[in-house]
């Protein structure tokens, strides 16, 4: 009904395929059981209360019920704000259980679901809602004729309170309807399910009951009568552009920030695909860490990791590097390349310094090449001076980088790069976080690749930006540094 | 306070902004002068006043950028509005008799709301935060010119709308359309000011300006007028509980533009560092992205795009380049414009790939794509070249030629190159622009 949040659970998913035989059948079951309930509460309405005695409010009422969809907007992840439910709470008030019951399962009938089954249980949920609402309005007091009410405190007492009861118990009624259809069609635990969708959806429906009540009072007391509808309905239909314009421009923005990744993996095959891999994998490990808010930092950070690579290598002083494949990799590494890798983590943080939400990044890109001992770049941290989402990325970049080909070595495979992880926690990663990794791999299994034709990747523009990130690597350049300041 | 004096003396706007401030604050003043006089009379409804006045003050505190250069303050515009169209019992005594409506005239609004303004102003001034008078001056002469034209002007039977309202009887939607109609007047006003206030700070043509303002705005408009007009059509049956109430829906508006403007602006933020990383690579000359993009945006304002094109002009200008990247070797200093022409070409194509990547407009795709095409292929081939495409070619080809040098005699030089290749590689309208926005002020680094 009503609902912007749950509906749209119950209207998209509810029904729907029959997969296997008992969910079939519970499902019709429970569509069933709808469908007779709302068939005794409308005939009850109608025997306790008669038809709704204002016609014109009914018409208009359907009205916007049937255009409801076009005020819908999702306000977060999962709750949405519609007209549905505003226009519902004052139909309560100006039609009657009858009206109210009615009307909401005509709209929600005309309304495009997947299947006639969807289509049944949401018209049959809806006119429940609206009858038990309603009901609920009229037996704890709410008033049948505003006109009679005077004053801010008479139309509160009367009208807002019975409307906000009314609007509590309507949307329990909702709840566990939706969570007993998503139960009977796809098995979901019926409470974990409810107490969900409560929790998400709970305040914008106390929003709505306050609007509802507000369409009320203009339509009666303040004698504005259908044109309430209109003046009402305006702002949300506002607040519903500026949302999806705030999300065209959102899923703009992300494609850019992958495009800006892209650019600068560009000249480099061995690391297409890398950052992107980094940042799925901190986000996991991150999660297996409960860092809880922060993650979204660290997302940003393991993707824009190697950003500064761009700058480390200027294209007009690159240096064509060997492509052979030796073991190790600091016969590979001239010392102006060495160098570079060692700017590259400031280079990044000198790119991506203007951009106001990735302040919080900003640590992670910078130091993901310390090491615990202290033996890192850029700036020698050591142990829990290393911030943590820094630890992570540096726990998933090494994960990554070996799990993958490199222009000195093939891929690992999963079992043998973590192994030789865990080996070096302690001294370059930090144990803890590698031991998330363990865990997270327990549950995500995690491909390996090696290329079909390494011969083929030996044409990259600069094979050196993909072989810093592997751990050996990281031990070549602590002892280059060390030799060169022992120099 | 000497700075803070310093601060806002460099902030105050100049030409036709000036004088919408000045119009404002003498208004302002004027109200409150001759309001000081009867604010005894105010007494029995300081209630209502005072709860508009907090309203008005919170909502001007909560202003937010929606764009680079345009600020909103939707709770602050909207109660004002209620404000000036009050006219339910002010008491919270029940029945309709006894109204003192006529306490609250004309004066007495432009008083309270100007004081709130500057109440709520206050807070920013004082972290130094820079203050867009010339925009509040806007926002303050549209609620000024509702209240008159509401309780001021006896326009019907020398009766002035007020009473009208005050003493009409029967369904009130006609009062509704009234109130619906004179406060949209009020907001047209408000975009027609705000559209003169950024012509003037940003060189564009006014009558562009103010279609592009009224496209733009138009939403947010109605979702203000709509609020101004629900406060006061409730404010009868509910009285001041009205204003709270009615701002939620408000709320929810001003908290999806927000979130708009935040996003906005980072996605700004990312396309300057995407297109950056070509100068970071060491492939193009430091800046001459962004330089690009400040000359193009100036040429594109000076042709009278509308804002939305102008934004694409940027980011398109922005980003011209940045296929750059994926070259194996550098061309001399990143200019294109030297380059063969099939190298211009290819630059182009690598360019529009990652662009297209990018998840911006089709119209910047295109306008990157479309960069080295010259202008002689409209002429005799008839074929269609967006206008962006254009001003990227001009834009870019003056600072390549330009490379870097602030002397007159380079830029002149520059600016001949360009006419020798006028009407064949570029377009003269665009040149001539190009010409128009170097002339208007001394630039360093062009």
């Amino acid at each position: 009904m009503s609902q912007a949040a749950p509906t749209a659970g119950g209207e998209a998913e509810a029904s729907t395929r029959p997969v296997a035989d008992p969910t079939a059948r519970r499902t019709a079951t429970v569509v069933t059981l709808t469908g007779i309930a709302a068939a005794v509460g409308i005939w009850l309405a109608w025997h306790l209360e008669g038809p709704p005695t204002d016609l014109v409010a009914t018409a208009v009422l359907l009205v916007m019920l049937l255009a409801s969809w076009m005020v819908r907007v999702e306000v977060l992840a999962k709750v949405s704000v519609g007209s549905t439910s505003i226009v519902q709470l004052a139909a309560f008030v100006l039609v009657g259980p009858f009206g109210a019951a009615v009307i909401a399962a005509v709209a929600m009938f005309a309304q495009k679901s997947r299947t006639m089954q969807a289509r049944v249980f949401n018209a049959a949920m809806i006119a429940i809602l609206g009858t038990v609402g309603s009901f609920t309005y009229l037996w704890v007091g709410g008033a049948r004729d505003l006109t009679t009410l005077h004053g801010a405190g008479e139309l509160l007492w009367w009208v807002g309170g019975p409307l906000m009861i009314a609007n509590i118990v309507q949307n329990l009624v909702n709840l566990a309807l939706v969570a007993a259809i998503v139960w009977a069609s796809r098995g979901e635990n019926f409470w974990r399910h409810f107490v969900a969708m409560l929790t998400t959806s709970g305040l914008a429906q106390t929003g709505y009951g306050v609007i509802g009540f507000l369409f009320v009072i203009l339509w009666v007391p303040a004698e504005v009568g259908p044109l309430s509808a209109l003046l009402i309905l305006a702002p949300l239909f506002i607040a519903r552009w500026a949302y999806l314009q705030y999300g065209d421009e959102q899923r703009a923005h992300e494609r850019t920030l992958s495009a800006l990744v892209a650019a600068a993996e560009a000249r480099d095959q061995f690391a297409v695909g890398h950052s992107q891999r980094v940042a799925d994998l901190a986000q996991q490990i991150g999660d297996e860490l409960g860092m809880g808010p922060s993650i979204v930092a660290l997302r940003y950070a393991a993707m824009l990791h190697d950003i500064g690579l761009i700058a480390s290598l200027p294209g007009r002083r690159r240096t064509s590097a060997a492509t052979g494949s030796g073991s190790d990799p600091l016969a590979l590494l001239t010392d102006e390349q060495a160098a570079a890798i060692i700017a590259h983590p400031s280079s990044g943080v000198d790119l991506l310094s203007d951009i106001d939400f990735l302040q919080d990044s900003l640590p992670g890109i910078r130091h993901h090449h310390e090491r615990l001992d202290g033996r890192g770049y850029p700036d020698r941290l050591a142990g829990s001076a290393i911030p943590l989402q820094a630890r992570v990325i540096a726990v998933a970049d090494a994960f990554d980088a070996l799990t993958h080909d490199r222009p000195q070595r093939p891929a690992l495979g999963a079992e043998a790069a973590l192994a030789l992880l865990i080996e070096r926690g302690g001294r370059h990663l930090d144990p803890v976080v590698v031991g998330a990794l363990a865990r997270v791999l327990t549950r995500h299994p995690w491909a390996s690749e090696q290329a079909a034709d390494p011969a083929e990747q030996g044409a990259t523009a600069a094979p050196v930006l993909s072989m810093h990130d592997d751990p050996l690597t990281s031990d070549a350049l602590a002892e280059l540094r060390d030799a060169m300041e022992a120099r | 306070m000497s700075q803070l004096r310093a601060g806002l003396r460099s902030r105050l706007p100049r030409g036709p902004g000036l004088v919408i401030v000045w119009l404002a604050s003498a208004l302002a003043l004027a109200a409150t002068a001759r309001s000081l006089a009867v604010v005894g009379n105010l007494r029995p409804i300081m209630p209502t006043v005072a709860a508009f006045f907090l309203a008005i003050a919170v909502g001007e505190w909560l202003r937010f950028r929606i764009t680079e250069s345009r600020e909103l303050a939707p709770m602050s515009l909207a109660s004002a509005l209620a404000f000036a169209l009050l006219s339910g019992p002010l008491t919270s005594a029940p029945g309709p008799s006894g109204i003192p409506v006529d306490l609250v005239r004309p004066g007495e609004v432009l008083s309270v709301t100007a004081l709130a303004m500057a109440v709520g102003a206050a807070p920013h001034l004082a972290r130094r935060r820079a203050l867009p008078a010339d925009e509040i001056a806007a926002r303050y002469l549209a609620v000024a010119a509702v209240a008159i034209l509401f309780r001021g002007i006896p326009l019907w039977r020398s009766r002035t709308l007020l009473a009208i309202d005050a003493g009409w009887t029967g369904p009130r939607w006609p009062i509704a359309l009234i109130l619906a109609t004179v406060s949209g007047l009020g907001l047209l006003l408000y975009l027609v000011l705000t559209a003169v206030v950024i012509a003037a700070r940003e060189h564009r043509e006014l009558r562009p300006t103010i279609a592009d303002q009224i496209r733009t705005g138009a939403g947010l408009g109605l979702a203000l007028g709509a609020t101004g007009t629900l406060v006061a059509l409730a404010a009868r049956p509910l009285g001041v509980l009205a204003l709270p109430l009615f701002l939620i829906p408000l709320l929810l508006t001003q908290f999806a533009l927000r979130q708009y403007g935040a996003i906005h602006a980072t996605y700004g933020q990312t396309v300057r560092v995407l297109a950056r990383i070509t100068d970071a690579a060491g492939f193009t000359r430091a800046g001459h992205a962004e330089r690009v993009a400040a000359l193009a945006v100036e040429i594109g304002r000076d042709l009278g795009l509308p804002e939305l094109q102008t934004r694409n002009l940027e980011y398109a200008a922005l980003l011209h380049d940045v296929g750059q990247v994926s070259l194996r070797e550098p061309i001399p200093a990143g200019a294109t414009v030297m380059a063969a022409p099939a190298d211009q070409t290819r630059i182009a194509m690598n360019s529009a790939e990652v662009v297209r990547k990018a998840g911006v407009a089709a119209e910047v795709i295109e306008a990157v794509e479309r960069q080295a095409v010259p202008y002689r292929v409209v002429r005799e081939a008839g074929e269609r070249l967006s206008v962006l495409a254009r001003i990227v070619k001009v834009a870019n080809a003056y600072d390549d030629f330009v490379g870097g040098s602030i002397t007159a005699r380079r830029r002149e030089a520059a600016i001949e190159r360009i006419q020798l290749g006028l009407g064949y590689e570029y377009d003269p309208r665009v040149v001539e622009a190009l010409v128009r926005v170097l002339a208007r002020e001394p630039r360093s680094g062009r």
